[in-house]
């Protein structure tokens, strides 16, 4: 196991040094100049440009500006915002909590009635429950989160008047009442795919000789699918939740932008929006980072789960 | 009877689901409900982007000013006519074209408590000019010489040659006053969230959560009695959503904003708790010709061009409320603050080259490319800008013009633009000029010093003449005698045709109709005008 860890440890370094590579060359090798666009299409002059150019170090060759900035990333300073002027490190650092907190509200809903709705209709298979549910997963699954997040706003905010549309609380506690909409919006996509996904998996092990057994010694129902089979189907939904993880960060995106929450999300959008690469590069390095961590912590979890798996 | 009980399981989760989205409901209505109007102490106003800085020196953009405006102050700032009135300088003096004199207030005091001197306005003026520091409106401090003290409550700034567009200057955040102390101890979190920024205006900097809100509080002690602010706080909230800013205007949760996106304006001037203002700009759209490059170079194929382009059809079907349009130059009558008489005397008998195919057809008759050519014309997405591009297109094909459209990002256009390079035949833009006269769009558009880098002379222009004339204008006071160089140059550059315009746009003030005191003005984001504004029943 620690060498399993230690490993992909070592292997985590390594894709991120090639992912740094990429988000490094794909922020310099976009169209425009950095000093102008920084400027924001207003009047400059030749010197102020200059000034701006050997601030950032933008008259360097593209290799040693990428030294300058990996040898900030390593000692933890992801440099600063070209557009705001601040420390990338703090403003990821700043905004870091309000994503959190929404991702985690998503991810809650998501496990309290993907897995309950899942086996639900894998036990009522054809039944009109299942097609009920299927029918309403493909829903779902097909509503971009923007389009949710802007009806959900219209019925609870607009019509209803019962949640606020957008903004953030003072606390975590307050945050909660208002980050509602927005992660009821982020997590219906992976309510749906994680109930199908459920679904799926927990019909296949109930077809299974084990199971069968199961059933013919006279074993309770409940044990039979609670124990017997969700424990046996729940690999696949772990690994469908954990690459879900890559789709919350895509989701927080939109979702930030569309209920007014200033976390990570939104940071990247007006970073890309504004060409500001310090902001896009350190931002999208870190979510990279959290992704990988996840990962491993899954397949760790594997094991945990799974006796027969052995690392 | 055990399937049963599985499915009683579930219901208890989905119930339990269901409750606790009901408690965050439950304890949510009195929070959400719009405050009562004769306790209403709180004015909370919607931003479409985040605030960039803090900071004078940055703070240069819609979203930044309505915010920084309402904090720090100029020397001067404008009045409801967009014309100069005194602000933490009671007087000014201009005993000759080169030499201001500002005579400050003595009974003005930073948020903190400690006395505004010449010092502060020195301080902060140098820090602006300083290239170093690369603000973005340093090019305003271009002409300044020097910058002295000459009491501590009186300042001269001497210009290097006469400049009639610096007076403008101390009424725009380039000339905001921060604490000279408050800055030096704070250099490196200054303007920023930790370190706010320390100014004189009717508000004070209480929190700024990056991405979701600002908050301001009122300033008992502000020097201006007789414009005390009402309200005791300024809540922004930061939404980029436009129907998520509807939303919270037609619930209450928000009571203003400026800059609605086009397509939601109707929705909100059917919202009966609602005011909709709107104001004309200095800012507009346009295409612009490379007149250094063939065929550009020849002014027949910019006649036939331009004769070809029915800018009314844009106008009705996509700019609609939110812009409006005026011939030949990017100025608009209401950008003519002196001259006025003339510059409509002018415009009366001005003929143009206006949409007439006919005409188009004889101008490329006459020109070195009589029978057509290909050429690319460079925009962004922007709808207004694409959509002219498109009509344009469709207009000149008639005329054996194969005009290829190369749509690029924004970023990559501002690079364009602004850049040297000048490699387009012919680009969209827009611009807008910062002060109400009308040098403030001809020179940086017009004269040939601005091709350079960081320059926005978009049309390559490069007319001997017509430098002349703005360069002399610059150099005078007599504000008739401007106004008659100007348009002196103005029909020379209308003859040129080295644009074609969309629009101008109009700045669009949505607030609750119970809030009043302010009606938008063209120059908006260098107003403090949270001030003025009354809760009314």
């Amino acid at each position: 196991m620690t060498t399993f860890v230690i490993r992909r440890l070592v292997q985590i370094i390594l894709v991120l040094m090639v992912v740094s590579v990429i988000i490094f060359s794909m922020a310099h090798l976009a169209p425009g100049d950095p000093a102008l666009i920084m400027m924001g299409g207003k009047q400059s002059s030749p010197e102020v440009l200059e000034n701006v150019r050997n601030k950032y170090h933008l008259n360097d060759p593209l290799i040693k500006q990428y030294t300058y900035w990996m040898t900030g990333v390593l000692r933890g300073d992801l440099g600063e915002s070209y557009k705001m002027k601040q420390s990338v490190t703090d403003m990821i650092i700043g905004r870091l909590p309000l994503t959190i907190q929404l991702a985690a509200m998503s991810m809650f809903f998501t496990l309290l009635l993907a897995v309950p709705l899942g086996i639900l209709a894998a036990v009522k298979k054809s039944t009109i429950v299942d097609h009920v549910a299927t029918s309403l997963a493909l829903v779902c699954l097909s509503s971009p989160v923007f389009l949710t997040g802007i009806m959900l706003i219209l019925v609870f905010s607009y019509k209803l008047q019962w949640l606020p549309a957008f903004g953030i609380g003072n606390s975590v506690a307050e945050n909660f009442k208002f980050m509602l909409l927005p992660s009821i919006a982020l997590s219906l996509n992976m309510i749906a795919l994680n109930m199908k996904m459920t679904r799926g998996s927990m019909i296949e092990i109930m077809d299974t000789q084990y199971i069968k057994t199961a059933r013919s010694k006279g074993m309770p129902q409940n044990t039979v699918i609670l124990k017997h089979g969700l424990k046996n189907a729940i690999i696949p939904i772990l690994t469908v939740s954990s690459l879900q993880i890559g789709f919350l960060m895509v989701g927080t995106v939109l979702v930030e932008v569309t209920f007014g929450i200033g976390g990570l999300g939104s940071l990247i959008i007006n970073a890309v929006k504004s060409s500001d690469y310090p902001v896009v590069q350190g931002t999208v390095l870190f979510m990279v980072t959290v992704f990988l961590l996840i990962n491993l912590i899954v397949d760790i979890l594997y094991a945990v789960i799974d006796p027969r798996i052995k690392y | 009877m055990k399937k049963g009980r599985i499915k009683m399981m579930l219901s208890v989760f989905v119930a339990v689901a269901m409750l606790l989205s009901l408690v965050g409901c439950g304890g949510n209505t009195t929070a959400t409900e719009a405050p009562k109007q004769d306790e209403k102490t709180v004015f909370t106003f919607a931003l479409g982007g985040d605030v960039v800085s803090f900071d004078p020196a940055f703070a240069y953009d819609f979203t930044s000013n309505p915010v920084v405006n309402q904090v720090t102050e100029g020397l001067l700032r404008y009045n409801s006519n967009s014309e100069l009135e005194p602000c933490l300088a009671e007087r000014y003096e201009n005993p000759d074209p080169v030499t201001y004199i500002y005579h400050l207030r003595k009974n003005v005091t930073f948020h903190d408590g400690t006395p505004m001197t010449a010092d502060d306005v020195i301080f902060s003026m140098e820090r602006i000019r300083d290239p170093q520091t690369a603000a973005y409106s340093a090019f305003m401090f271009e002409n300044v010489d020097t910058i002295e003290k000459l009491d501590d409550y009186t300042v001269k700034v001497t210009l290097s040659k006469p400049d009639a567009l610096y007076q403008y200057t101390v009424a725009t955040t380039a000339g905001h006053v921060i604490s000279k102390a408050y800055y030096e101890a704070n250099k490196e979190t200054f303007g920023k969230p930790d370190g706010g920024t320390m100014g004189t205006g009717a508000y004070k900097y209480v929190e700024w959560k990056t991405g979701s809100e600002v908050i301001l509080e009122k300033n008992e002690a502000y020097w201006d009695s007789e414009n005390m602010p009402s309200f005791d706080k300024i809540v922004y909230k930061v939404i980029p959503e436009g129907a998520t800013i509807v939303t919270g205007l037609k619930t209450g949760q928000i009571d203003a904003t400026i800059g609605i996106p086009v397509d939601l304006l109707p929705l909100v001037q059917e919202m009966e708790n609602l005011s909709v203002k709107t104001a004309g700009s200095f800012s507009f759209d346009n295409f612009s010709f490379n007149t250094q490059k063939a065929p550009f170079d020849d002014v027949n194929v910019r006649k036939a061009i331009s004769s070809a382009y029915n800018s009314q059809k844009i106008i009705d079907e996509i700019v609609k409320d939110t812009g409006f349009y005026s011939p030949a130059v990017p100025v608009p009558p209401s950008m003519w603050t002196f001259g006025r008489d003339q510059w409509d005397n002018f415009i009366q008998n001005f003929e143009g080259y206006g949409y007439d195919m006919a005409r188009a057809q004889e101008f490329l008759a006459q020109s070195s490319v009589p029978n057509g050519f290909t050429a690319t014309l460079v925009t962004d997405g922007d709808p207004i800008r694409l959509n002219a591009c498109l009509e344009l297109k469709e207009s000149v094909a008639q005329l054996g013009i194969n005009l290829e459209i190369e749509k690029v990002s924004r970023e990559e256009l501002t690079t364009r633009l602004m850049g040297g390079e000048r490699n387009y035949d012919m680009i969209t833009g827009n611009f807008g000029a910062d002060f109400p006269d009308p040098s403030a769009n001809l020179v940086p558009l017009f004269h040939s010093k601005f091709t350079v880098d960081g320059g926005s002379n978009f049309p390559n222009y490069k007319n001997p003449e017509v430098d002349r004339l703005l360069d002399e204008q610059m150099l005078l006071t007599d504000s008739n005698k401007r106004a008659e160089l100007m348009i002196e140059a103005v029909n020379i550059i209308a003859e040129d045709v080295p644009c074609i315009m969309i629009d101008f746009y109009n700045n669009i003030y949505v607030s609750d109709k119970n809030i009043e005191g302010y009606d938008i003005a063209p120059l908006w984001y260098w107003d403090g005008f949270v001030k003025q504004l009354r809760a009314v029943e």
